[in-house]
């Protein structure tokens, strides 16, 4: 699951593999730029289980995210001709994950308040017995309600932080915001979730 | 302290949902294709359709300003006043022969009308003629009806004769004194059918009274020479 987390990992343990990675993925730009399809095809094959991990847990593992992916990588074909490697590729992918999610989050508040009924989420499966006998299936609700109820301006750095396990300058690049206002942000929702877990903190 | 505490329940939390299962990238690149093949043709469609709307715009302005520029010119050549007026009365004359035309058109229009109203009228008057023979008919066929009902259902044959006979002695011509000329026909060829009928029963019943006699005759006449 925590795919960016090792990929976050093997950066910071092997530079020469991450650096290779950002050659790789310029090739794969220049490639489609050029208007070679399949380039395009090698992108979404690399990033899709990023993307909709993260898409996942920014909409608090709603489990059904593929009309967002759909939606980031269709934005991703249009400007890809635009990007400039400013960043990663990863980062702008992400970047462009989080606004996604931002817009379906809005439509999904709206259409909810339109239709005064509150749907449950689908929830997926458990993954493995470990992790049942760590956590169960009400501890697992009341984390999930907890990292939804935050605001999500403070929900955003949380799962990238403390889930894709990203670095900060890469967070900040993400959601286009100071260190200072990402650390600010971050205290907040600690001081938020702290409030909400208490019991489990204990 | 704190913060790790926190990061493991997140991780443990993210950890317990389980993998989320991507669509196959080949899906997903076949489907933002196929989103942009559309968007394309929507853009196409866009362009095309203000294009349009841009020059039925900019062909309107031009006409527009041609209007204005022959206008232009009449006012520059009406300097003449003299030509304007002989103008003015030749088109007041136009106008007043196109009044004349129209008039006369509207008056030949409210006088058709009134034709056809009134020739409407008369068709939906009946011919006296055809209504007299529609009422004799209806007569005729009445007194046949009777003798027929008299004949048929009551069997009362006079009765029946004098009403078929009355027709044909009141209205000779008319389809209904044929019918009647036929009922008397038949009526007679039955009277006589059974003339006959009755003739030859006779003739049968002597015969058989002659025929009985004579067999018992000889049938005694053999039992008593056998006595």
């Amino acid at each position: 699951m925590l795919v960016s987390g090792e990929n976050y990992l093997k950066d910071q343990l092997n530079p020469a593999a991450a650096e290779n990675d950002m050659t790789d993925d310029k090739r794969l730009v220049e490639r489609f730029n050029q208007g070679d399809k399949s380039a395009f095809d090698r992108i979404v094959e690399k990033y899709s289980e990023d993307v909709a991990a993260l898409a996942n847990r920014l909409l608090s593992f709603s489990g059904n995210v593929d009309d967002v992916i759909q939606d980031v990588f269709l934005s991703a074909f249009l400007a890809l001709r635009k990007f400039r490697h400013d960043s990663s590729l990863q980062t702008w992918l992400f970047r462009i994950t989080v606004n996604k999610c931002r817009t379906h989050q809005r439509k999904r508040t709206i259409r909810a308040k339109l239709l005064l009924t509150r749907s449950e989420t689908t929830h997926l499966e458990p993954a493995n017995s470990s992790d049942k006998q760590l956590m169960d299936r009400e501890t697992f609700d009341q984390v999930r309600l907890a990292v939804k109820s935050l605001p999500v301006k403070y929900r955003e750095p949380v799962v990238l932080r403390y889930l894709q396990e990203l670095s900060m300058s890469e967070i900040c690049s993400i959601l286009r915001i100071k260190e200072n206002a990402l650390h600010v942000r971050l205290s907040r929702a600690r001081g938020l979730l702290k409030e909400d877990l208490a019991k489990l903190m204990e | 302290m704190e913060e790790e505490k926190l990061k493991n329940i997140l991780q443990q939390a993210d950890r317990f949902s389980g993998d989320y299962i991507a669509p196959d990238a080949s899906v997903i690149a076949g489907f933002v294709r196929s989103r942009v093949r559309r968007r394309r043709r929507n853009l196409y469609l866009r362009f095309a359709a203000s294009a349009a709307a841009v020059l039925i715009v900019c062909v309107g302005i031009l006409n527009t300003g041609r209007h204005r520029a022959v206008d232009g010119d009449l006012y520059v050549k009406g300097e003449n006043i003299e030509q304007l007026q002989a103008e003015v009365r030749r088109l007041q004359s136009e106008v007043d022969s196109m009044q004349i035309a129209v008039r006369r058109a509207i008056d030949e229009e409210k006088s058709n009308a009134t034709l056809a109203k009134l020739e409407a009228e008369l068709a939906s008057i009946s011919d006296p003629i055809e209504d007299v023979q529609r009422q004799v008919d209806r007569a005729a066929f009445i007194i046949v009806y009777q003798g027929d009902r008299m004949y048929r259902d009551h069997n009362l044959i006079n009765a029946a004769i004098e009403s078929y006979k009355r027709a044909i002695e009141f209205f000779p011509a008319n389809k209904w004194a044929e019918v009647a000329r036929s009922r008397l026909f038949e009526i007679e060829n039955k009277k006589k059918m059974k003339r006959k009928s009755n003739t030859i029963k006779e003739k049968f019943n002597a015969n058989y009274k002659m025929f009985s006699c004579i067999t018992v005759g000889s049938m005694s006449n053999l039992s008593g020479s056998r006595g």
